[in-house]
């Protein structure tokens, strides 16, 4: 029986080929569908970024309750604007994050005309900002590269970056918390965007 | 004053400016390809900088929140008109052709494309950022719309013409070329019309009016772009008339405005 019918099954096998089981849907497929208004692929597609997006905006925002709203608004806005990413222009999980990073940051400098925020604690607290990565399984390689590129940086550009993206600090906070020229600052954050850009290979 | 907003890509990419420099540099940038391609390429090394935080897994309540959310809100629509400026695709010809039009009016209609493209995908760094991608990398650019290429083609034609009118706070700008045989119009301030009513825009030869598009806004207040739909010949106008939504084959209501050609 055995023999007869792996025949067929060999001879079926351009036909099988045809309907095996598609890869597992990419962000890019998900995101797709989302545009047409896709409720499930929407949920798969929180499935697999939310991690990644609420680490960022944990990490910029640091109140848990406020990163929870902020991790909120960014996906409405995902589903929002889900009519507009377009693939030719980069990743989807780039597109989001980089929409995450804008509101978290953005949450952070309103809360600060608040509360002030204490700009040395936040030195303290960047400082050894890629000590503490625990990469997921999927962005393990992605953040090795960024560790290993961030780390051809001269210490001064390390720190005005990390105190730029993860502290969410504008260039002129940067300048006052380190005590350099705001021309300093940006020099040395463009300095070390175009060394990492050109370390990560970033066309 | 160019100089050092040059040196604000990096920061710009890290999204550490306020919102005052932004907005400068951003108008700066947009004039400058450089500047742009610079923007580009830090603002996507800045995106994998998020790859390097540690994954935290959010509470089952935000996805609730989340998905709960979704359901009231509406997508918006896709994007229908210019979404980038044109540039790099622009040979040395065509740009040595666009100095042949007045300096000034060049500028303006990039500034309204750009503040367009801006308003487009309302996602200040990523859209500039991006916007400069499909500028300046020659593979991106690839995939330029077609109704931007059409822009382009009128505005670097050596015959290109810019007309702007100004009228209750709106200003509209035709621009129209004999030799592209095509007319282009971009108005920012026109009042929000209700949902059933929409911009119509007309090629009139003599009293012979043809339906050429309607005029919409990619989102509310954002300024309105379309490259009129058919040929110039023997058209004396492009007019505007208010619609239905779906727009009509002949106008059913005086122009709010009319350009001669």
């Amino acid at each position: 029986m055995a023999g007869g019918h792996e025949n067929v099954e060999h001879m079926r096998l351009p036909w099988l080929r045809a309907v095996a089981p598609a890869p597992p849907p990419t962000h890019e497929d998900l995101i797709r569908r989302v545009a047409l208004g896709d409720e499930a692929a929407f949920e798969a597609l929180y499935d697999a970024v939310s991690p990644t997006v609420f680490g960022l905006v944990r990490r910029i925002v640091r109140d848990p309750a406020q990163s929870e709203e902020v991790t909120q608004e960014i996906f409405v806005e995902v589903w929002q604007q889900a009519t507009r990413f377009d693939a030719d222009r980069g990743r989807a999980l780039s597109w989001i994050l980089v929409m995450a990073h804008r509101r978290a940051v953005d949450r952070v400098r309103a809360s600060q005309a608040s509360t002030e925020r204490d700009l040395r604690q936040g030195i303290k607290e960047y400082q050894d900002s890629y000590d503490d990565v625990q990469e997921s399984v999927e962005t393990k390689l992605e953040a090795e590269r960024v560790l290993k590129a961030m780390e051809s940086l001269t210490a001064a550009q390390q720190e005005a970056i990390r105190l730029a993206y993860y502290g969410g600090y504008t260039h002129q906070e940067v300048a006052n918390l380190l005590r350099v020229p705001v021309g300093t600052v940006k020099t040395r954050i463009r300095d070390g965007m175009i060394r990492l850009r050109d370390k990560l290979g970033v066309a | 004053m160019d100089e050092q907003l040059h040196l604000l890509t990096g920061a710009y990419a890290l999204n550490a400016v306020d919102d005052v420099e932004r907005a400068a540099f951003e108008r700066h940038a947009l004039e400058s390809e450089s500047t742009l391609e610079e923007v580009r390429s830090l603002s996507e090394t800045a995106a994998l900088l998020a790859y390097g935080t540690e994954a935290v897994q959010p509470p089952a309540r935000v996805k609730d929140n989340v998905m709960a959310a979704i359901r009231n809100t509406r997508q918006l629509p896709a994007p229908a008109v210019v979404r980038d400026l044109p540039a790099t695709g622009t040979s040395a010809r065509s740009r040595a052709r666009r100095r042949a039009l007045p300096a000034g009016a060049v500028r303006a209609l990039a500034a309204a494309a750009a503040v367009l493209l801006l308003a487009v995908a309302g996602l200040g760094g990523w859209v500039l950022g991006q916007a400069a991608q499909q500028r300046q990398l020659q593979q991106q650019l690839a995939a330029a719309s077609r109704e931007q290429a059409a822009m382009m083609q009128i505005i670097s034609a050596k015959d290109a013409r810019l007309a702007t009118q100004r009228m209750d706070g709106a200003v509209v700008t035709v621009a129209y070329s004999g030799s592209a045989d095509q007319a282009a119009v971009m108005a920012h301030g026109l009042p929000q019309l209700p949902e059933d009513k929409g911009y119509e825009l007309w090629i009139i030869s003599g009293d012979d009016a043809v339906p050429a598009g309607m005029l919409t806004a990619p989102a509310a207040d954002a300024p309105r772009m379309k490259v009129l739909e058919g040929g110039l010949a023997g058209a004396t106008h492009v007019g505007i008339t208010i619609e239905p939504a779906a727009g009509s084959a002949k106008p059913t209501s005086p122009p709010i405005m009319l350009q001669e050609l």
